[in-house]
């Protein structure tokens, strides 16, 4: 058996969280001087610190063998981008290791250092040089790069007039004519327009499938993915959840198994320090039945119970939706609908119901979020993604054409049809 | 990068040392950096070339009329002009490598996030770029020269000398205010005040050997004091240059350099976390 051309190792990268999100949460030299000062003074201040630590990645360990394609997926800061940017030498690993054979490059963005005031011929050395590429590659391929973005005519021209097509057709071209054995490639496909993804996505293909490269792909995009790779891994809070086949990564990554039952109960004790503290969120359809899989009626009940154990005042209790990408659609709250709802709460146990209409949902997976809190002010819960629930309504059937995007949610309109007299 | 060769990333210690190989794998890209920085600020720039020619004599002009002209110093039968516009050229080229070598991190923010390369390129090149205008300014000086009818003797030999002098000087600071400048943004106020400072202490619109013998020690521990006396020395084949001074200029410049890219390359690893 050959050596896979990626081996990761317990792979872990620990960001420390100050003040704020930067390494020693210093941030200007006077900070650096506070900071040293307290440590000095309050001793217990700084043993507190330990708890600001951030595991991005916490012993992620797999194999890429030759001509693999994998997909790499995960909500937002289950550690994806951190995976990328480790396995692209920008960052280093705080623990573990990655051994990779072969010429790699990566490609986090397009077009990463494109001078505006340059031309497109100027652009395509100076992008060319920073991905790596030689010059006298770079000459080589001049012509097949500019053909691929057809922007021949305005080769001369300052990318500053291109259009952001253009700009980016020329962009990807430059990336897409690199000839590395691993290919590690972030979110590209999320930019432009339908025409230029649909390019995106042939020329992955070609690479992935005909020319038998290694490619690693990141993406929010689960269509994307399901057409590229063969095998995903399945990030979830910096731990490696998943890894295997596409189809099983994708329907454990759009079907959380703690969140399948259509019901939520906090078995997290409530403490003194909380004002409100959830207990359940239920999930349920038309009928009032609670369920994760809802297929008819006009709307989605949710109900939300919670303690209020200190009498506030100025506080909502309210939901957020997410579908299957991550993508927030609504986020309310009671107040938010009606101000009378920040009076007083007094202690006791209280329930919050509202219904989603069913008429502005497309068929697929939703992600549930409740939250309290008073705004601007103070956090009273926050459970993220608490509950899913899938939505099938085979009667009320959205078609979906795959060629173009039919938005996020769905709304039929009242359309007046007539004819000019 | 061969096929064959074994990559391994892992946690690296302290103090890594200069991948010297790597970069020369990358010279390429430290050529289209100070191509591309060159190229936009001559197209962006009304003044184009003409800045690079304008700021050298409208500084002549000054620092000649208030040293010369009010102080009274003398050049040692030198054109004072002449004599001020050779500390000009050296002073520009390196303050303006300084700067640019400070500052080159945070505006370069992109690629340092998105990209890999050794990160010693983008101060370099910013260091280096500096030598297009110096050219410029350069032919400012030729004119002058024949002006004067002042030329360079035997002594231009050591005029690369000076050059690499200047480079390794503007490099060595500039280090360690791009490593440090990407941590601590506040670094950046400071910035120029130092700048101006160093200005003052530096002989450019005067000979250092105006400075009273009990400072002379103090004021060679700056880089540029042999750098500047090392320019006159190859250009107007005059100069104030006790051996034993420059010697100590010399060696802080090495040591400023040195540890600077030991510190550049021990901090370099968290600058895409901090960035």
């Amino acid at each position: 058996m050959t050596k896979p051309v990626i081996s990761i190792d317990n792979l872990s990268k620990r960001y420390i969280i100050g003040e704020n999100i930067y390494g020693t949460g210093a941030r200007t030299f006077r900070d650096l001087f506070d900071h040293k000062i307290r440590k000095l003074l309050d001793v217990k201040k700084h043993v507190a610190e330990k708890d600001n630590v951030i595991w991005a990645l916490r012993d992620v360990s797999f194999n890429v063998d030759q001509g693999d394609v994998i997909g790499v997926i995960g909500r937002n800061g289950a550690g994806k981008s951190t995976l990328l940017k480790i396995l692209s030498k920008i960052t280093e690993p705080t623990k573990g290791r990655v051994t990779m054979r072969g010429r790699v490059a990566s490609l986090l963005e397009v077009g990463t250092g494109f001078s505006y005031e340059l031309t497109g011929r100027e652009n395509i050395y100076l992008n060319g040089a920073i991905l790596g590429m030689r010059k006298a590659e770079i000459d080589t391929k001049f012509d097949k790069i500019v053909e691929f973005a057809e922007v021949a005519q305005f080769v001369d021209t300052p990318v500053k007039r291109y259009s952001s097509g253009m700009f980016l057709r020329l962009a990807f071209s430059v990336a897409a004519h690199l000839e590395p054995e691993v290919l590690i490639v972030d979110e590209v496909l999320a930019v432009g327009d339908v025409q230029f993804q649909k390019k995106c996505m042939g020329k992955m293909k070609d690479v992935s499938q005909n020319q038998g490269r290694t490619v690693l792909f990141v993406s929010h995009n689960i269509d994307a993915i399901a057409q590229l790779c063969k095998k995903c891994a399945l990030l979830e809070k910096g731990h490696l959840r998943v890894f295997g086949e596409t189809d099983d990564v994708i329907r454990a990554y759009l079907k959380p198994e703690a969140t399948q039952t259509g019901a939520f109960t906090n078995t997290k004790p409530a403490s003194s320090a909380e004002k409100i503290h959830l207990e359940s969120v239920k999930v349920m359809d038309a009928t009032r039945r609670v369920t994760p899989k809802i297929s008819s009626g006009e709307a989605i009940h949710v109900q939300v119970e919670y303690t209020v154990q200190k009498e506030v005042e100025g506080a909502r209790v309210g939901i957020m939706l997410k579908n299957h990408q991550g993508i927030i659609l609504v986020r309310n709250g009671d107040a938010d609908v009606d101000l009378r709802h920040y009076e007083k709460r007094g202690p006791g146990r209280y329930v919050n119901s509202c219904a989603i209409p069913t008429s502005v949902l497309k068929n697929g997976d939703y992600f549930l979020t409740v939250f309290s809190d008073i705004p601007m002010r103070e956090w009273l819960f926050y459970e993220e993604d608490v509950l899913a629930f899938e939505y099938q309504d085979f009667a009320n059937n959205d078609v979906v054409y795959h060629e173009y995007p039919t938005g996020l949610m769905k709304f039929d309109f009242h359309w007046d049809v007539t004819k000019d007299a | 990068m061969d096929a064959n060769r074994e990559l391994i990333l892992e946690p690296s210690p302290g103090y890594v040392a200069v991948n010297l190989r790597e970069l020369w794998d990358y010279r390429e890209l430290l050529y289209f950096l100070i191509w591309r920085d060159v190229k936009v600020r001559y197209k962006q720039t009304v003044l184009g070339a003409g800045w690079a020619i304008a700021r050298p004599v409208v500084s002549m002009v000054v620092l000649t009329f208030i040293f010369n002209r009010l102080a009274g110093f003398s050049s040692d039968g030198v054109p004072y002009a002449l004599f001020t516009l050779c500390g000009i050229l050296a002073w520009n080229f390196f303050s303006e490598g300084l700067s640019g070598a400070s500052q080159s991190l945070i505006v370069n923010t992109n690629l340092i996030s998105k990209v890999y390369f050794p990160r010693l390129i983008v101060p370099a090149a910013a260091v280096l770029r500096g030598l297009v205008d110096l050219g410029i300014a350069f032919l400012v000086y030729i004119l002058f020269m024949i002006y004067y009818q002042f030329f360079p003797g035997v002594q231009i030999l050591a005029l690369p000398l000076a050059l690499l002098w200047g480079i390794i000087a503007a490099l060595g600071v500039g280090l360690w205010f791009s490593a440090f400048g990407v941590k601590y943004r506040d670094i950046a106020q400071a910035f120029p005040f130092v700048v101006q400072l160093l200005f003052w202490v530096t002989p450019v619109g005067y000979s250092s050997d105006k400075v009273p013998a009990k400072w002379e020690v103090l004021y060679w521990l700056n880089p540029m004091t042999g750098v500047v006396e090392m320019f006159r020395y190859s250009l107007l084949g005059v100069a104030h240059l006790p051996v034993n001074l420059l010697i100590l200029s010399a060696a802080v410049s090495v040591i400023a350099f040195v540890s600077g890219v030991y510190n550049f390359r021990r901090m370099e690893k968290e600058f895409a976390d901090v960035i």
